[in-house]
């Protein structure tokens, strides 16, 4: 290799061994027989399939293009390296314009999110936390599959955070304004409800459902189906802004750099041109894990409205309904079913369901009894996502010879958990994470996922301010380098 | 909350030493290159990304005109960010290499 040339992990690395082939196999072989299996059983099982398969496409992608949010913004802030924000920006663009063509078609599952500023004090929190944990929530699940034992300590800190999170009162109660209180009461709610205890039931009933949600084409006021989804939701949404953030992220993290290097070229916008473009492509596999991610989650949206037409469902609890099983269902007999990528909801269910089995009555709240349910984890389709995406990323890592059992060190453990638990809270106030309140929803046209990654971003980059802080009091301890 | 912690992590875990280990001149063999004298080894096997990249940076700044430097890690996000992170410290990237779970990256400080 030529000096200077910057290469990656592409093309480098020891061929996998025969063991990890076959184990790579076995856990192909383990999805293919839960898939097969469960409809051979009964058909039905196939919509908890096409989540299932969805989840090991992101998994392989997620861990080839070693995709990670908390990267994107971690890297920028405390490296100036702008390969993961530029795969994510990538990763947009593709979705948008997919998503758009399946809204088109009558078959996207999206639904807007309330406007608010509890997106950018969500997002803000869960980047702190992310900052910690060194991954996304996304990003902590394919880790898991690599074999990081503290990004698994972050998947479980983060799904009972959550669970806890949503059923609380007490102290948190004083921290309720009074106004959210009375408008959760001026609410007809079931009595099982106690809409006006606890601090997320009265977020719920008193803020959010306060809030209205709409699309980018819709406020614009396109009567043209076409142009609400290509210019609104898709342009207007998620081209543009990306675009917008890459020329940023260009020229303050890359051109300087990029100029170094090509300072034979004339000035004028064609050398601008090729420096973006450069930055763009300068990781292949961050490049290529964006392309995959963004056409699998469009066709993911697409797929799993086909299937609720084809089984007449508008909620997989309906579909559960019809197999026999209600235990576990919410009080309005559905089940969490976004029909598309989305992750932290499925997890905190759960972990809902482990606390549940000990005793923990989590029924009485607005987000389990009333919205999403507590299924079990094999009734629970969004959850089988999940799961794969941690065999998918496993089935990646081993054919690259990449899988590696790391257990953490006592502080990376201890910044794993507590990192975990404060991405749980910022999904919750945030209604999502990374993926249902940022990718999925700026994709989709829904400005709210904007102030989300607003607030993620300034989150992260307090949180790197403060581990910078605390890495380099911690490496002024240690031995120096021998120089 | 911590002293309820340590006993199980202790327990359950095998949980190794948290800093990272630097030794001083070696001779390393890279691809493309042959046997480099390499001023410092930097071992940060186990550590997470953030503590991956920012003591590659506080080495990669502290490293002299000429000198070579070897970053030990099995931290994938991290092996794909540092060869990004060389031009902007005036450092090459002489090569990556896997080696038995962990990847060495081998990088030469320019002084541009």
């Amino acid at each position: 290799m030529a000096e200077g040339v910057i290469e990656t992990t592409e093309r480098i690395g020891m061929a996998t061994s025969r063991a990890n082939i076959l184990r790579a196999a076995a856990v192909v072989g383990f999805f293919l027989l839960v898939s097969l299996g469960t409809y051979a059983a009964d058909a039905r099982y196939l919509y908890f399939s096409a989540y299932l398969w969805f989840g090991f496409v992101y998994g392989m992608s997620l861990q080839y293009g070693r995709f990670c949010m908390a990267s994107a913004i971690r890297d920028l802030f405390a490296v100036g390296v702008p390969r993961m924000a530029v795969g994510i920006m990538i990763a947009v663009v593709l979705f948008s314009l997919v998503s758009a063509g399946v809204t088109l078609t009558g078959r996207s599952t999206f639904h807007a999110s309330p406007i608010g500023l509890y997106s950018v004090v969500g997002g803000a929190i869960f980047g702190f936390g992310m900052v910690f944990t060194g991954g996304c929530a996304t990003g902590s699940l394919y880790k898991t599959g690599e074999g990081s034992v503290a990004a698994l300590l972050v998947v479980f800190s983060l799904s009972f955070a959550q669970a806890i999170f949503v059923d609380v009162g007490g102290v948190l109660d004083l921290l309720v304004p009074a106004s959210w209180t009375a408008s959760a009461a001026a609410k007809s709610m079931p009595a099982q409800l106690t809409a006006t205890q606890g601090w997320y039931d009265q977020f719920l009933a008193g803020y959010i459902w306060d809030l209205k949600g709409l699309t980018v084409g819709e406020a614009l006021g396109f009567a043209d189906p076409v142009a609400r989804v290509f210019i609104g939701n898709s342009l207007v949404n998620a081209i543009l802004p990306a675009l917008v953030l890459l020329a940023v992220i260009y020229r303050f993290y890359y051109r300087k750099g990029w100029l170094r290097k090509h300072a034979d070229l004339p000035p004028g916008p064609a050398r601008e041109f090729a420096g973006w473009w450069s930055m763009v492509t300068a990781s292949r596999r961050t490049a290529v894990a964006g392309l995959v991610l963004g056409l699998a989650a469009g066709l993911q949206m697409w797929v799993m409205q086909a299937l609720q037409q084809k089984f007449g469902i508008a909620n997989a609890g309906e579909l559960l309904t019809a197999m026999g099983i209600t235990e576990g269902l919410s009080m309005q007999d559905t089940v969490f079913d976004p029909g598309y990528f989305y992750v932290t909801t499925q997890e905190a269910q759960g972990a809902a369901w482990v606390l549940a089995k000990l005793g923990m009555n989590l029924r009485d709240n607005i987000f389990f009894g009333m919205e999403n349910g507590i299924p079990a984890p094999l009734a629970n389709p969004v959850l089988w996502m999940s799961f794969s995406v941690i065999g998918g990323s496993m089935v990646m890592a081993l054919l690259a010879n990449e899988f590696k059992l790391k257990f953490p060190t006592r502080e990376i453990a201890l910044w794993a958990i507590g990192g975990g638990i404060l991405m749980g809270l910022g999904s919750r106030v945030g209604l999502g994470c990374n993926i249902g309140a940022f990718f999925a929803t700026v994709t989709n046209g829904d400005p709210s996922g904007w102030l989300f990654a607003a607030g993620m971003t300034a989150g992260g980059w307090l949180g790197v301010k403060f581990f910078n802080w605390w890495i380099e009091r911690k490496m002024a301890k240690e031995a120096p380098l021998g120089f | 909350m911590y002293r309820f912690i340590e006993p199980i992590g202790e327990w359950l875990l095998a949980w190794r030493g948290g800093g990272r280990s630097a030794s001083k001149t070696r001779e390393v063999d890279v691809p493309g290159h042959g046997t480099l004298l390499a001023s410092a080894s930097l071992d940060l096997t186990g550590q997470s990304c953030l503590r991956t990249n920012l003591a590659t940076k506080r080495a990669l700044d502290a490293a002299p005109a000429g000198a070579v430097i070897e970053i030990v890690s099995d931290n994938l996000s991290s092996v794909e960010t540092i060869p990004f992170m060389l031009a902007g410290h005036g450092c090459n990237h002489l090569g990556t290499v896997h080696v038995e779970g962990s990847w060495r990256i081998y990088v030469r400080k320019s002084g541009e």
